[in-house]
Protein backbone atom coordinates (compact mmCIF):
# COMPACT_ATOMS: atom_id res chain seq x y z
CA UNK A 1 0.00 0.00 0.00
CA UNK A 2 1.38 3.20 -0.94
CA UNK A 3 1.72 6.00 1.35
CA UNK A 4 -1.17 7.67 -0.77
CA UNK A 5 -3.58 5.51 -0.28
CA UNK A 6 -2.43 4.97 3.53
CA UNK A 7 -3.26 8.61 4.21
CA UNK A 8 -6.66 8.35 2.16
CA UNK A 9 -8.10 4.98 3.65
CA UNK A 10 -6.24 4.50 7.04
CA UNK A 11 -6.66 8.44 7.67
CA UNK A 12 -10.20 8.65 6.10
CA UNK A 13 -11.10 11.10 8.98
CA UNK A 14 -9.21 14.24 6.58
CA UNK A 15 -11.18 13.59 3.96
CA UNK A 16 -14.92 13.21 6.10
CA UNK A 17 -13.52 16.53 7.51
CA UNK A 18 -13.78 18.12 4.49
CA UNK A 19 -17.09 16.57 4.05
CA UNK A 20 -18.27 17.71 7.30
CA UNK A 21 -16.63 21.15 6.47
CA UNK A 22 -18.64 21.44 3.52
CA UNK A 23 -22.21 20.46 5.03
CA UNK A 24 -21.55 23.05 7.53
CA UNK A 25 -21.18 25.71 5.00
CA UNK A 26 -23.99 24.08 2.81
CA UNK A 27 -26.57 24.22 6.13
CA UNK A 28 -25.23 27.86 7.23
CA UNK A 29 -25.42 29.47 3.49
CA UNK A 30 -28.70 27.64 3.31
CA UNK A 31 -29.71 29.13 6.15
CA UNK A 32 -28.51 32.47 5.27
CA UNK A 33 -30.66 32.66 2.17
CA UNK A 34 -33.55 31.58 4.16
CA UNK A 35 -33.65 34.28 6.20
CA UNK A 36 -32.18 36.99 3.89
CA UNK A 37 -34.78 36.32 1.01
CA UNK A 38 -37.21 34.57 2.86
CA UNK A 39 -36.76 31.42 0.29
CA UNK A 40 -38.01 28.27 1.94
CA UNK A 41 -35.91 26.42 -0.12
CA UNK A 42 -33.10 27.04 1.84
CA UNK A 43 -34.99 25.68 4.86
CA UNK A 44 -35.08 22.67 3.08
CA UNK A 45 -31.61 22.80 2.18
CA UNK A 46 -30.30 23.36 5.59
CA UNK A 47 -32.26 20.51 6.96
CA UNK A 48 -31.17 18.45 4.42
CA UNK A 49 -27.48 19.31 5.17
CA UNK A 50 -27.79 18.82 8.79
CA UNK A 51 -29.93 15.38 8.40
CA UNK A 52 -26.68 14.32 6.40
CA UNK A 53 -24.51 15.34 9.25
CA UNK A 54 -26.20 13.53 11.56
CA UNK A 55 -25.88 10.13 9.43
CA UNK A 56 -22.14 10.93 9.50
CA UNK A 57 -22.30 11.29 13.29
CA UNK A 58 -24.48 8.01 13.74
CA UNK A 59 -21.76 6.03 11.52
CA UNK A 60 -18.86 7.66 13.80
CA UNK A 61 -20.75 6.55 16.81
CA UNK A 62 -21.77 3.31 15.69
CA UNK A 63 -18.25 2.59 15.32
CA UNK A 64 -17.35 3.33 18.56
CA UNK A 65 -20.15 1.33 20.48
CA UNK A 66 -19.24 -1.68 17.97
CA UNK A 67 -15.76 -1.04 19.63
CA UNK A 68 -17.04 -1.43 23.00
CA UNK A 69 -18.83 -4.35 22.04
CA UNK A 70 -22.70 -2.97 22.83
CA UNK A 71 -23.59 -3.85 19.15
CA UNK A 72 -22.99 -7.77 19.82
CA UNK A 73 -26.64 -8.75 20.18
CA UNK A 74 -27.95 -9.59 17.07
CA UNK A 75 -31.60 -9.14 16.73
CA UNK A 76 -31.62 -6.63 18.91
CA UNK A 77 -34.25 -3.45 17.18
CA UNK A 78 -31.66 -0.91 19.10
CA UNK A 79 -28.97 -2.68 17.46
CA UNK A 80 -30.13 -3.44 14.31
CA UNK A 81 -31.54 0.68 14.03
CA UNK A 82 -27.86 1.83 14.51
CA UNK A 83 -27.52 0.06 11.23
CA UNK A 84 -29.97 1.10 9.01
CA UNK A 85 -30.50 4.63 10.38
CA UNK A 86 -27.49 6.17 8.83
CA UNK A 87 -28.69 5.11 5.21
CA UNK A 88 -32.23 6.24 5.95
CA UNK A 89 -30.73 9.81 6.94
CA UNK A 90 -28.57 9.74 3.98
CA UNK A 91 -31.57 8.73 1.37
CA UNK A 92 -33.66 11.61 2.89
CA UNK A 93 -31.21 14.16 3.56
CA UNK A 94 -29.52 13.81 0.08
CA UNK A 95 -33.37 14.07 -1.28
CA UNK A 96 -33.55 17.46 0.81
CA UNK A 97 -30.64 19.20 -0.33
CA UNK A 98 -31.91 18.71 -3.85
CA UNK A 99 -35.40 19.79 -3.24
CA UNK A 100 -33.84 22.95 -1.71
CA UNK A 101 -31.81 23.93 -4.39
CA UNK A 102 -34.94 23.13 -6.87
CA UNK A 103 -37.34 25.20 -4.81
CA UNK A 104 -34.08 27.99 -4.96
CA UNK A 105 -33.49 28.01 -7.88
CA UNK A 106 -37.79 28.12 -9.05
CA UNK A 107 -37.78 31.06 -6.37
CA UNK A 108 -34.76 32.83 -7.84
CA UNK A 109 -36.58 32.61 -11.11
CA UNK A 110 -39.80 34.16 -9.81
CA UNK A 111 -38.03 36.61 -8.42
CA UNK A 112 -35.65 37.91 -11.77
CA UNK A 113 -39.28 37.58 -13.52
CA UNK A 114 -41.04 40.31 -11.53
CA UNK B 1 -40.67 -2.70 15.55
CA UNK B 2 -40.20 0.65 14.22
CA UNK B 3 -36.45 -1.10 13.06
CA UNK B 4 -37.89 -3.54 11.53
CA UNK B 5 -40.21 -1.34 9.03
CA UNK B 6 -37.49 0.94 8.40
CA UNK B 7 -35.22 -1.90 7.74
CA UNK B 8 -37.63 -3.02 5.23
CA UNK B 9 -37.94 0.17 3.72
CA UNK B 10 -34.28 0.84 3.39
CA UNK B 11 -32.95 -2.49 1.83
CA UNK B 12 -35.14 -2.55 -0.97
CA UNK B 13 -32.38 -3.25 -3.21
CA UNK B 14 -33.33 -1.88 -6.37
CA UNK B 15 -35.10 1.34 -5.17
CA UNK B 16 -32.12 2.78 -3.82
CA UNK B 17 -29.60 2.73 -6.55
CA UNK B 18 -31.96 4.15 -8.63
CA UNK B 19 -32.84 7.14 -6.19
CA UNK B 20 -29.75 8.26 -6.16
CA UNK B 21 -29.34 8.51 -9.97
CA UNK B 22 -32.20 10.39 -9.84
CA UNK B 23 -31.08 12.77 -7.01
CA UNK B 24 -27.75 12.92 -8.64
CA UNK B 25 -28.61 13.67 -11.90
CA UNK B 26 -30.83 16.25 -10.63
CA UNK B 27 -28.76 17.96 -8.28
CA UNK B 28 -26.44 18.80 -11.34
CA UNK B 29 -29.39 19.84 -13.74
CA UNK B 30 -30.88 22.17 -10.94
CA UNK B 31 -27.41 23.55 -10.43
CA UNK B 32 -27.05 24.15 -14.41
CA UNK B 33 -30.26 25.98 -14.30
CA UNK B 34 -29.49 27.77 -11.09
CA UNK B 35 -26.05 29.24 -12.86
CA UNK B 36 -27.44 29.91 -16.00
CA UNK B 37 -28.78 33.00 -13.77
CA UNK B 38 -24.89 34.44 -13.34
CA UNK B 39 -21.52 34.06 -14.52
CA UNK B 40 -19.43 34.31 -11.49
CA UNK B 41 -16.87 32.30 -9.52
CA UNK B 42 -19.77 30.83 -6.88
CA UNK B 43 -21.44 29.32 -9.80
CA UNK B 44 -18.05 28.13 -10.91
CA UNK B 45 -17.57 26.02 -7.62
CA UNK B 46 -21.31 25.14 -7.21
CA UNK B 47 -21.20 23.58 -10.89
CA UNK B 48 -17.85 21.76 -10.42
CA UNK B 49 -19.24 20.54 -6.72
CA UNK B 50 -22.44 19.38 -7.79
CA UNK B 51 -20.90 17.79 -10.98
CA UNK B 52 -18.41 15.71 -8.30
CA UNK B 53 -21.43 14.61 -6.22
CA UNK B 54 -23.47 13.85 -9.49
CA UNK B 55 -21.16 11.37 -10.39
CA UNK B 56 -20.44 9.94 -6.95
CA UNK B 57 -24.23 9.10 -6.31
CA UNK B 58 -25.23 8.40 -9.78
CA UNK B 59 -22.16 6.03 -11.40
CA UNK B 60 -20.22 5.35 -8.39
CA UNK B 61 -22.30 4.78 -5.01
CA UNK B 62 -24.90 2.32 -7.88
CA UNK B 63 -21.79 0.71 -8.77
CA UNK B 64 -21.11 -0.58 -5.37
CA UNK B 65 -24.69 -1.65 -4.67
CA UNK B 66 -24.43 -3.53 -8.09
CA UNK B 67 -21.74 -5.68 -7.09
CA UNK B 68 -19.66 -4.34 -10.04
CA UNK B 69 -17.05 -2.24 -7.17
CA UNK B 70 -16.11 -4.60 -4.48
CA UNK B 71 -15.63 -3.03 -0.97
CA UNK B 72 -12.44 -2.82 0.65
CA UNK B 73 -14.74 -4.03 3.69
CA UNK B 74 -16.09 -7.24 2.58
CA UNK B 75 -13.82 -10.20 3.43
CA UNK B 76 -14.79 -11.72 -0.50
CA UNK B 77 -12.49 -9.03 -1.98
CA UNK B 78 -10.09 -10.73 -4.42
CA UNK B 79 -8.57 -7.76 -5.93
CA UNK B 80 -7.70 -5.16 -3.28
CA UNK B 81 -5.68 -3.07 -5.22
CA UNK B 82 -8.92 -1.89 -7.27
CA UNK B 83 -11.12 -1.93 -4.56
CA UNK B 84 -8.63 0.69 -2.77
CA UNK B 85 -8.07 2.65 -5.90
CA UNK B 86 -12.16 2.76 -5.88
CA UNK B 87 -12.50 3.33 -2.25
CA UNK B 88 -10.39 6.96 -2.48
CA UNK B 89 -12.50 7.43 -6.09
CA UNK B 90 -15.51 7.36 -3.76
CA UNK B 91 -13.90 9.31 -0.41
CA UNK B 92 -12.41 11.61 -2.85
CA UNK B 93 -15.61 12.37 -4.88
CA UNK B 94 -18.22 12.80 -2.12
CA UNK B 95 -16.08 14.22 0.59
CA UNK B 96 -14.09 16.93 -1.96
CA UNK B 97 -17.60 17.65 -3.56
CA UNK B 98 -19.66 18.40 -0.73
CA UNK B 99 -16.66 21.13 0.11
CA UNK B 100 -16.92 22.58 -3.05
CA UNK B 101 -20.39 22.67 -3.50
CA UNK B 102 -20.38 24.45 0.03
CA UNK B 103 -18.16 26.97 -0.71
CA UNK B 104 -20.25 27.76 -3.62
CA UNK B 105 -23.33 27.71 -1.98
CA UNK B 106 -21.47 30.01 0.64
CA UNK B 107 -20.18 32.73 -1.91
CA UNK B 108 -23.92 32.72 -3.69
CA UNK B 109 -25.53 33.37 0.12
CA UNK B 110 -22.46 36.22 0.13
CA UNK B 111 -21.29 34.88 3.75
CA UNK B 112 -17.67 35.63 2.94
CA UNK B 113 -17.06 39.21 3.37
CA UNK B 114 -16.67 40.85 -0.96
CA UNK B 115 -14.24 42.62 -1.79
CA UNK B 116 -15.61 45.62 -4.41
CA UNK B 117 -15.49 44.39 -8.28
CA UNK B 118 -13.30 46.64 -9.98
CA UNK B 119 -15.01 48.19 -12.41
CA UNK B 120 -17.33 49.53 -9.35
CA UNK B 121 -14.08 50.93 -7.73
CA UNK B 122 -13.04 52.39 -10.95
CA UNK B 123 -16.36 54.27 -11.55
CA UNK B 124 -16.45 55.44 -7.48
CA UNK B 125 -12.78 56.79 -8.26
CA UNK B 126 -10.81 58.23 -5.19
CA UNK B 127 -10.72 61.56 -5.75
CA UNK B 128 -14.92 62.27 -6.58
CA UNK B 129 -15.80 64.58 -4.35
CA UNK B 130 -19.17 63.40 -3.15
CA UNK B 131 -17.98 59.04 -2.38
CA UNK B 132 -15.57 58.85 -0.60
CA UNK B 133 -12.80 55.61 -0.46
CA UNK B 134 -13.95 54.55 2.37
CA UNK B 135 -17.72 54.57 1.34
CA UNK B 136 -16.85 52.91 -1.71
CA UNK B 137 -15.62 49.68 0.06
CA UNK B 138 -19.14 49.52 2.81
Amino acid sequence: MSLLFETIVKGSFLMDCLGVIGLGLISLSAVRLAQQRGSWGGATMAAGAIILLTARLVVLFRNHMAAAGVLDLSGDPAARMMYVLPTFLLTIGLAGVVWGVWAHERWLREASRH
Amino acid sequence: MTGGALGTLASIDAARPVFLIVMGISLVIFVLRLAGTAREWSTRLMITGSLMLGFGYAVVLPAYEAGLIESIHSPHTTNLDAALAWHTVRMVLMNSGWLVFGIGLAMHARIFPQTVPRKVAAAVSPDSPTVSVHESVV
